[in-house]
Order: C-alpha cells, then sequence, then structure tokens
C-alpha cells in the first residue's frame, strides 16, 4: 500500500544542508495500522508528509498505491492525494470563516462534485464524529476535541484507503484525544491504512507494528503483542508480606 | 504495608475478616491476592497490639461473626503512616535493568536484549490501556493502573538511553 526505498530528504539552508531522513526502507501493508515514535527532529513529520505525497524526497522513491510518486507533475500528485490519502494534522488545520459541514465537504467541492454526491456522506461523518447538532457552527465555536473531529471527518470525505495523522492528540486533553484514538483505531477496523506519528508511546502501543525513528533512521521496528492477560497478571502491587 | 491498608479499609467501616478481604481484593483489582489466613494473622495481631476492636455477632444457623473496628490508636497509627512520605531508596530491583546492564557489558547482543524487553512493555502499555477503559473499573485500581503506565513508559526511555550509550560506545 505504501512502500519507501532508500528516500531521503535533505533540506538546504543558507549555512548548511540539513539531512532530515538518511535512506528509510519501509513497506506499509494494506489494512495495517503502524505507529511512528521518535524524538522531536528525528524526522516522523517529514516521512510522513513524504507518505502523503506533501513533500517529495530528495533521493529514492514512494510508491502509493502501486504508484511510483516521482514521476508525477504536481498536478496529479495533488489529484493522487486528494483520493488515496486522509490527512489529521495537530493543529487541526480547519478552514476559519465556514462551517463545521462546509469544511467536511470542502475536499469534495474542491474535486468539483455537486452537493447531491457528497452531501449524503458529509451527514453520515457528521454523525460518525457526533457532531450533527453542531453542523453549522464556525471553528471557533467549537471545543479543541470538536475541532479534531471535523478535521478528522474531513480526512475520510474522500473515502480514502489510507489515513495518516501527525500527532492529532498534541493539542487535546486526555479525554478528547481518547476520543480521536478511537475514531482511529474504528478507522482501522473499518479496513483502512493507518499511519500514526506521535511520541506518546500509551498511543503507539495500540498501533500493531511501531517504527523507531532516530535521526532520520529507523533504529527498530516492534511489534506489540497484547495477550489479553488479567489485571492481576500483569501488575503486582505489595509485598505479600502479612506483617 | 498489609497492616495499614487493612486499617485503611477498617477505617472506611467495621467488617468482618471475609468481607475485609474481599474488598481489600477489589479494592487492589486483583493484584494483590490474599488468603484468608493472612487477613486473620493480620487482624489477630491488630487486636494484640490495641489497633482494632473485635464485636462478635450471632448469626442464625451460621457460626458467629467477629467485626473489627478500628480504635483510637488504630486510626492514630493509620494517620501517622498516611502522613509519612515513603523515604525508601529507588527500586531497581526488576530483572529486566540486570539483564541488560549485564548483556551490554557482556557484548551478547545487548540490542536484541533491548528490542525484546521494548516489545515487552509496548505490549504490556497496551494491555493496561485497555483495561484502562473497563467502566467498572475501581478508582483505586484505575490509579495503579496509571501508575504502572507511567513506570513503563519511564522503562522504555530508559531502554532509549540505553541503546544510545550502546551506539555512543561502538
Amino acid at each position: 500500500m505504501i512502500e519507501l526505498c532508500a528516500v531521503e530528504r535533505a533540506y538546504d539552508s543558507d549555512e548548511a544542508r540539513v539531512n532530515a531522513l538518511r535512506g528509510i526502507d519501509l513497506s506499509i501493508d494494506k489494512g495495517e495500522f503502524v505507529a511512528i515514535i521518535g524524538p522531536s527532529g528525528s524526522g516522523k513529520s517529514t516521512l510522513l508528509h513524504l507518505m502523503g505525497a506533501l513533500d517529495q524526497p530528495t533521493a529514492g522513491d514512494v510508491v502509493l498505491c502501486g504508484r511510483s510518486l516521482s514521476t508525477h507533475s504536481r498536478k496529479e500528485l495533488a489529484r493522487i492525494r486528494s483520493t488515496t490519502v486522509g490527512f489529521v494534522f495537530q493543529a487541526f488545520n480547519l478552514v476559519p470563516g465556514i462551517s463545521a459541514a462546509e469544511n467536511i465537504a470542502l475536499p469534495a467541492v474542491l474535486a468539483r462534485k455537486r452537493p447531491s454526491e457528497y452531501q449524503p456522506e458529509v451527514d453520515r461523518l457528521l454523525d460518525l464524529v457526533d457532531l450533527t447538532i453542531k453542523r453549522n457552527r464556525l471553528p471557533n465555536q467549537l471545543s479543541g476535541g470538536e475541532q479534531q473531529r471535523v478535521a478528522f471527518a474531513r480526512a475520510l470525505t474522500m473515502d480514502p484507503p489510507i489515513l495518516l495523522a501527525d500527532e492529532p492528540t498534541g493539542n487535546l486533553d486526555t479525554k478528547a484525544g481518547e476520543g480521536i484514538m478511537d475514531l482511529l483505531e474504528a478507522s482501522h477496523d473499518a479496513g483502512r491504512t493507518v499511519v500514526l506519528v506521535t511520541h506518546d508511546l500509551r498511543l503507539a502501543s495500540r498501533a500493531q507494528r511501531i517504527v523507531h525513528l532516530r535521526d532520520g533512521r529507523i533504529t527498530n521496528v516492534t511489534c506489540p503483542s497484547p495477550r489479553n492477560r488479567a489485571l492481576e497478571d500483569i501488575l503486582e502491587v505489595g509485598d505479600g508480606d502479612p506483617g | 504495608m498489609l497492616k495499614f491498608v487493612l486499617l485503611g479499609l477498617l477505617d472506611a467501616e467495621p467488617r468482618y475478616g471475609y468481607e475485609l478481604k474481599a474488598v481489600f481484593e477489589r479494592f487492589l483489582g486483583g493484584t494483590w491476592p490474599l488468603n484468608i489466613g493472612q487477613v486473620y494473622t493480620a487482624l489477630s495481631r491488630m487486636e494484640r497490639d490495641g489497633l482494632v476492636d473485635c464485636q462478635v455477632v450471632p448469626q442464625d444457623l451460621l457460626p458467629d461473626r467477629k467485626v473489627y473496628a478500628l480504635t483510637g490508636k488504630g486510626r492514630r497509627e493509620l494517620r501517622a503512616w498516611l502522613a509519612e512520605p515513603d523515604t525508601g531508596p529507588v527500586s531497581l530491583r526488576d530483572e529486566f535493568f540486570l539483564k541488560i546492564a549485564i548483556a551490554s557489558l557482556n557484548d551478547e547482543r545487548p540490542r536484541e536484549v533491548i528490542n525484546r524487553q521494548r516489545t515487552e512493555h509496548l505490549s504490556a502499555l497496551a494491555e493496561l490501556g485497555r483495561l484502562q477503559h473497563d467502566p467498572n473499573l475501581d478508582p483505586a485500581t484505575g490509579l495503579l493502573l496509571e501508575g504502572a503506565m507511567l513506570r513503563l513508559e519511564a522503562d522504555l526511555k530508559w531502554l532509549d538511553v540505553c541503546e544510545d550509550r550502546l551506539k555512543n560506545s561502538t
């Protein structure tokens, strides 16, 4: 579904060249839930942007749904992006002057779809994120958690097979963050490929595979295997001393 | 330590032995199983030391019940325990700390040892996270879960540090 072969990304500034990614080989299967973790500056977001065709590598190739991204023009990349990838960002990135429902409809409007085509989907998504009664509110009339739920719904408007989330709970309190994680997991359960960038180990532990990134390189890949043990088999409290 | 937890639970209301065992285990989400013998041994010591009083309550058709209640002395001892911060040494007794330290020392593929431990900790983190979602979770058990998850996160960070040190030394 997503293939990265020897991917490098360097940024040139006046003083020096910064190598954000230094040779990434990674293959993500259809329907997989992958978390990318690592300290700030390790290249997590750069990697996610490359996966979503928001950016292009300086070397190597990204293959999305069987299509190599290096051979396409910017216009074609935008088209591939709009139909295959949904993005959720840390800062919500909603359009300020329009309602929740209009934000969710936006990708379909930009793709020149007719309201009769997208309206049922927008209604369904508003229901999915539990915001039907607030559909006409502007972003600044919604809480952070609600804004992120709108952003999540907007990522699904074009029904993309891939969902990419960059620290989606980073600006939210624990409860609102939990709501977004539940939506991501439900989206994965429904068959989508989900890639989550986070520095939160608890969130990452819920993925099927965790890619550890450091200084632009993959240092480790782990697959947590929760075993459905009872609490007393995982956690030990007390010293058993009856004294 | 058991003594103080029992005193704390009796402070809320007087209870008989089996009831106290059940409340204790529910309070700690079953993470510290007790046998009834331990409970009665602890209660009789506490009674001997004047920390609890025992009242015999007769029952129809069943043996008499001994109901235990906190005394003034027991309450004072409980308050003193609660007021005292834990000043014991930081505990690193877990086997995994030693395993990784020894693996690093003896060049026994420490990276693999670290990564296996990392996978195990992440799996435990996922399991505890799932248990945290239980709507019937006792609030005290929820606090223990949170503590356990924070420790796992700290241990995972320590594994990162171990890996960094290895990288710098090779």
